[in-house]
């Protein structure tokens, strides 16, 4: 017998004082915490304010017999959270099967044969003991749930009212800076439409990041959906190479657009498969070095899907690196740890959970100094065996 | 030319959004919140509305449900808000706003945004 078993608090409850003592000699003897009622009432009374562990609980008494005792218990109290004995005269055949009926845990036969007895009540607290564990356990696991759940509504309000505190005074960096650049005011030399163009292009990099922020906590949240429609490949891949153009210009890359002719119309979210891409090319034209080529190109992946890749020739992602760069706020960080590079490691992340909203993936192959390709497979329609976001 | 009510505390924010606009040949007006431009409603009687929806007083919203219920219920009203939340354009046009523009304003969208709008409840008269 362990020590806690030991220390469990039994309510024995008979009419008769001289047997009450005696039961409750003994069982202290083997080291359990007694009290005695010598009638129902009163054994009504200490359970309510002693909470035992366990009731003996003798069936014939007067004014209030065990059976009526016993029904009053379980209105508060389940057999598991207070098992109930009843103590039973040899000739009480039909009442015990009604003790049972009216909830009781077990019984035991006058004259009580007292190792039976002992061995009983370890049998049923060492039940209820185990049941007070998962009690407690569950109620631990619903505390730290519910905590989770109030964290989570923070962390979405904190978000949402951050975007908000961002996004006015960027309101004011784009605007004025743009007001300045269509020289409203009037003419600006070559160095002052340079700087305006900084803090234009700063200010813009900025609202990119917030909206990943967003995008991203939305769809952590389950948040985000789509809004799918049937479009064509070709217009939105010229659309986006359109953006990137610039960029590529500016940093010296070659960009090359290869589409297979048979794409036509595929459902997705146009503006999300979008987003993808330029995160996609954004990366790849940031890891390239100028002289190199990076190249964006489109076909069919079996009958049911679409591939859209990036390949770039930039310095590649080492095999360590490629399990994590999916992660949120992970950046390769070889063997690009000489030279920092700008980014919130959110844009990766953020294409691979836009890819699984649609029912699609997203794949990489690299090799160090020869070049990444990224690669998004996307269901053509929604009717083939997509997972619901 | 139209003339476009801007509603907006922001005096910053309103100032620019105001000379844009004028740059595009709109006459404007400006109200500082949503009771100031009920006030100024009757007597102006904008072709269109660009409303901030976090207002202190009377907000965005609780105008627009004004507006929305009253004889010039007919007046084009573009949310123009920092809240960027779907959950937030959606209570936009639910409180009656017949569009909605996420800050930082991009402008050229918003321009054609105003056309729009303008298109089916004004006839220039230029």
């Amino acid at each position: 017998m362990t020590t806690r078993s030991k220390a469990a608090a039994i309510l024995i409850v008979d009419d008769n004082p001289t047997n009450c003592q005696l039961l409750a000699k003994r069982l202290s003897r083997q080291g359990y915490r007694c009290s005695q009622a010598l009638s129902g009432k009163q054994a009504l009374q200490m359970v309510a304010e002693q909470a035992p562990d366990i009731v003996l609980l003798d069936m014939m008494m007067p004014e209030m017999d065990g059976l009526e005792v016993l029904a009053v218990l379980r209105r508060s109290h389940d057999s598991i959270s207070l098992p109930v004995l009843m103590v039973t005269a040899r000739n009480e055949g039909e009442d015990v099967v009604s003790a049972f009926a009216a909830g009781a845990n077990d019984y035991i036969e006058k004259p009580v044969d007292f190792p039976v007895l002992v061995a009983r009540l370890q049998h049923h607290l060492a039940h209820k003991r185990l049941d007070d564990e998962v009690k407690i356990s569950r109620a631990r696991l619903e505390e730290q749930n519910r905590k989770l759940e109030v964290g989570n509504r923070y962390k979405d309000n904190f978000l949402s009212s951050m975007s908000h505190e961002l996004r006015t005074p960027l309101n004011a960096v784009l605007g004025f800076s743009e007001v300045l650049l269509d020289e409203m005011l009037g003419p600006l030399n070559d160095k002052q439409k340079q700087y305006c163009g900084e803090i234009y292009n700063s200010g813009s990099y900025l609202l990119l990041i917030i909206n990943d922020l967003l995008d991203l906590s939305k769809i952590e949240a389950g948040k985000l959906e789509l809004e799918l429609q049937h479009s064509e490949v070709r217009p939105l891949l010229e659309a986006v190479l359109g953006l990137m153009k610039e960029k590529a210009q500016r940093r010296g890359i070659t960009l090359v657009c290869d589409i297979d002719e048979r794409l036509d119309r595929v459902e997705w979210d146009p503006l999300r498969v979008k987003q993808m891409l330029i995160n996609l090319l954004g990366n790849a034209l940031k890891f390239t070095e100028s002289g190199k080529r990076v190249t964006l190109s489109a076909g069919l992946a079996g009958d049911d899907e679409v591939m859209l890749s990036v390949t770039d020739e930039g310095c590649g992602i080492c095999s360590e690196d490629l399990a994590r760069i999916f992660q949120p706020f992970e950046q390769a960080a070889s063997p690009m740890r000489k030279t920092h590079v700008e980014g919130t490691g959110l844009g990766l992340a953020l294409v691979s959970r836009l890819a699984a909203l649609h029912g699609g993936r997203v794949e990489v192959e690299s090799e160090v100094a020869v070049g990444s390709r990224f690669t998004l497979y996307l269901p053509r329609s929604r009717g083939n065996g997509h997972a619901e976001a | 030319m139209a003339l476009l009510l801007v509603v907006e505390d922001n005096e910053m924010n309103a100032d620019m959004l105001l000379r844009r606009l004028k740059r595009q040949g709109f006459k404007t007006a400006w109200a500082v919140n949503g009771v100031h431009a009920l006030d100024l409603l009757e007597s102006l009687r904008p072709n269109l509305i660009l409303m901030d929806l976090s207002l202190p007083e009377m907000d965005g919203y609780q105008a627009t449900r004004i507006i929305k219920g009253g004889p010039l219920r007919r007046i084009p009203i573009i949310a123009l808000t920092a809240h960027a939340l779907l959950e937030d354009q959606q209570k936009a046009l639910a409180a009656g706003c017949d569009d909605y523009e996420t800050k930082p304003i991009n402008f050229p969208r918003l321009l054609s945004k105003i056309r729009n709008h303008l298109g089916e409840a004004y006839d220039d008269p230029e």
